[in-house]
């Protein structure tokens, strides 16, 4: 099953993960490109960040531990910044 | 003067075609509010709601410009399908007798392969939003085969359309020419005569036979579940009839009423050897006929799923088997 | 069979339908990739609805959230507060009263029955068989009115609060009786369209052996509930929920994983679902139905799981200062969906949206954790 990543645009993918054999609990997910890009839901494996680092996008896992919040608003402003540029 | 004019052969067929498009308008209410909703144990639309009313709410409707690669004929075909259930109307009538070119069989078939040619251009020039125009990122990055070539689901209505002319209606046909083997001629004209004769066809087991065959054939022809293929709604959705909108659906509305109460006109004419002409009271029964039929395919089409090729293939072979049958009783 | 895969090198033509369709009744996007109707390939996509609801949860205090997670899903609205509440409830140690638990129990299993329905109805549309669509949506009627009934509405009860259910819900003496009476219709009116539907060889003969998933595979893919139930895997966490120790019920399996398999499980598990409210009805006990006497306290990341009417609902989220912190909502359909690119594989095309509909997928469920920021 595919997800479109939209322009630009950034995703924290949560419950789209099948959280089993995944080492993460949350990954956001961020399009800097112009062009829509498709990613593959559910995730199952920690290959999945790699695979899709190789399409163009930035994966930021977040750990259990991690503040998601303050790295969902640091990619944020990230993001808006390049929007801002182009 | 009033009784010349009647007896004209044309006022006398502008007459007959006018009353049995009346009445056909009243079909399809009759199927969905006594049949299906019955049957669903609901109160169902108000019966004139399906032929009538929808129809005229259709024809006030705004537009919406198809996309076609020829829109003039897409939106021609309707016109063409209700002229030519017209037509085969007109070769029923005992005034068209006269012409044994128009009333007989072989015109009969042809008007309805014309009718069927006409599901397949349909389906054909028909490019609507619902698949391909869709706007939506289908070939993108992370995409599965970017280079794949692309159908409407329109497409797929067409070659099944196609599919039903070489094997599909082939029940109706034999169906049509049984009663050949007994009457001897093809023309309606003799048909007619040899049933008034010798009873009606029906009324043999070849007539017997071919009726069910009819029957069968008649549900196909009309895309009628379960033989609903080219406008099933789990893939193809309205196939053929997908982007006609306001006055053109409000064509198609109507001759799907008009054409259940020509085919049975044709089963009265073929079958019964009463033709349609409102001079004779016969024209009840070719009414009473029309109606068993609309009642018959409504009871039949509410207990039955819609039939993928899995189910079709085997009941058009058992079908076209069954005509064979009783073309070869009606010439044994 | 232990696996369908692709058969990529005999596609003829692409065939994508959606995002809207009438048999899907959902926004996705699929692209079959056939070979003269037969699907080769498929490949869906979602993420057409997006509201971010986990992200809207964010820093919510614990209340709000839990009412929030009610507007996920206009289906298992019930189910979505039960397990925001139930986590919280596991986080901070609050005890249920008895005579609540029953009640949340009437109710997740009312709406496994109108869930169930409403799958039985639209399966039967997609097949195009109107007639016993509407039958079971009549049967449906009856359930929406007594959860109606209960909650207040058909849709969105509220039912659920932190250690317990809203006084509002409590069930007295006529409304058990009404609950009583009407089990008995639904269950008299769902035996006759089981029979009339196992009966009709022309139905069975328009999904036996269609959207065929493999056990091996359905497990693989995290397929869940009913969906994974129908390939043979005894998987139910109602067998495991201290809500339903006192309950006595089947687990209902079946082998095939096809369409009738998947149909016929939600059939028969509705009667498991009668039986369970007839239990809850006959010893539902005296009490109060909400726990007050509780303390607010931060938590780590808390974790629930329930059985919904589709499979396994999981929520996640820590507390702090009364607030909700890094919200995990996964739906069962979303793994159920994906697998069900794997069932179509090998069928006609016609048949193909009855493959992806078998798995009752839930799309306002699974496409809501969606951010989209505007260009």
């Amino acid at each position: 099953m595919k997800f479109v990543m939209r322009p630009y645009h950034m995703v924290s993918l949560g419950g789209y993960i099948v959280e089993w054999d995944f080492p993460y609990r949350n990954i956001i997910v961020v399009n800097k490109t112009s062009e829509p890009i498709k990613i593959e839901i559910p995730v199952f494996h920690k290959e999945w960040i790699p695979e899709h680092k190789d399409l163009g996008l930035e994966v930021i896992p977040v750990d259990k531990n991690d503040n998601f919040l303050s790295m969902w608003k640091r990619a944020h402003a990230e993001l808006d910044k390049i929007k801002a540029e182009k | 003067m009033f009784e010349n004019i009647l007896t004209n052969p044309i006022v006398a067929v502008i007459l007959t075609v006018l009353v049995c498009f009346i009445i056909s308008m009243f079909l399809p209410g009759i199927e969905r509010k006594y049949v299906h909703a019955r049957i669903q144990q609901r109160i169902g639309p108000i019966v004139i709601a399906p032929g009538i009313m929808a129809p005229l709410k259709f024809m006030f409707k705004e537009n919406v410009e198809v996309s076609s690669p020829v829109p003039g004929l897409y939106k021609a075909l309707p016109i063409v399908c209700f002229i030519v259930v017209l037509c085969v109307l007109i070769a029923l009538t005992p005034e068209a007798y006269k012409i044994p070119a128009l009333a007989s069989l072989v015109s009969i078939v042809g008007f309805l392969k014309v009718e069927e040619i006409c599901y397949v251009l349909m389906g054909a020039l028909s490019k609507s939003i619902m698949s391909v125009r869709m706007p939506f990122p289908d070939k993108i990055k992370g995409a599965v085969h970017n280079n794949s070539n692309l159908s409407f689901i329109e497409d797929i209505s067409a070659r099944r359309s196609l599919r039903m002319i070489t094997y599909g209606s082939f029940p109706l046909y034999l169906a049509l020419f049984a009663p050949v083997t007994a009457a001897r001629s093809i023309f309606l004209g003799d048909i007619v005569a040899y049933q008034q004769i010798h009873g009606p066809f029906l009324f043999t087991v070849a007539g017997g036979i071919a009726a069910v065959v009819f029957f069968i054939g008649y549900m196909i022809i009309l895309n009628e579940y379960p033989f609903s293929i080219i406008k099933a709604k789990s893939d193809v959705i309205e196939g053929p009839y997908m982007e006609y909108a306001a006055k053109y659906r409000a064509v198609v509305v109507i001759t799907r009423g008009f054409f259940m109460f020509v085919l049975g006109a044709v089963f009265s004419v073929l079958f019964i050897g009463v033709p349609p002409t409102i001079f004779s009271w016969g024209i009840l029964v070719n009414i009473a006929v029309a109606l068993i039929f609309v009642v018959m395919m409504g009871i039949f089409s509410a207990f039955v799923p819609v039939f993928t090729n899995r189910q079709l293939l085997p009941t058009i072979l058992g079908t076209t088997l069954l005509g064979i049958l009783a073309i070869v009783i009606g010439l044994l | 069979m232990d696996e369908k895969v692709p058969r990529s090198n005999i596609i003829e033509t692409e065939i994508p339908m959606g995002t809207v369709h009438p048999a899907a009744l959902e926004p996705y996007r699929v692209r079959f990739f056939v070979e003269d109707e037969i699907v080769q390939e498929a490949e869906i996509t979602i993420g057409v609805n997006h509201r971010g609801i986990e992200r809207i949860m964010e820093g919510l205090p614990v209340e709000k959230a839990n009412a929030l997670t009610e507007k996920i899903c206009g289906i298992c609205s019930n189910s979505h507060i039960w397990n925001s509440c139930r986590t919280a409830e596991l986080g901070l140690g609050i005890e249920i009263t008895p005579r609540a638990m029953y009640i949340r129990v009437i109710m997740g299993e009312l709406e496994r029955l109108h869930s169930h329905f409403l799958y039985l109805a639209h399966g039967c549309e997609v097949l195009s068989h109107e007639t016993f669509s509407m039958r079971v949506f009549y049967l449906r009627e009856i359930v929406m009115e007594l959860l109606a009934m209960i909650g207040g509405n058909r849709v969105q009860y509220g039912c659920s609060v932190l250690g317990g259910v809203r006084p509002r819900c409590d069930l007295d003496e006529s409304k058990l009786l009404r609950l009583k009476n009407d089990m008995d219709a639904v269950e008299e009116g769902l035996t006759g369209f089981v029979e009339r539907f196992l009966a009709d060889s022309i139905v069975m003969s328009r999904i036996s052996g269609i959207g065929v998933l493999p056990q091996k595979q359905a497990i693989e893919l995290a397929v869940t509930g009913p969906t994974l139930r129908a390939t043979g895997v005894a998987r139910d966490l109602r067998t495991t929920m201290f809500e339903y120790d006192e309950f006595d019920f089947n687990v209902i399996t079946q082998n095939d994983g096809d369409v009738k398999s998947n149909l016929i499980m939600r059939a028969l598990e509705s009667f498991e679902s009668i039986k369970i409210i007839r239990q809850a009805i006959a010893n539902i006990p005296e009490g109060k139905v909400v726990n007050r006497d509780w303390e607010m306290v931060d938590t780590d990341i808390i974790e629930s799981y329930i059985e919904v009417p589709r499979g396994t609902l999981y929520h996640s989220y820590a507390l702090e200062s009364g607030r909700v912190r890094h919200c995990i909502i996964r739906t069962p359909s979303m793994a159920n969906i994906g697998a069900m690119q794997y069932a179509c594989i090998g069928d006609q095309i016609t048949d193909a949206q009855l493959c992806i509909v078998q798995c009752d997928p839930c799309f306002t469920c699974t496409d809501r954790a969606i951010e989209i920021i505007r260009r």
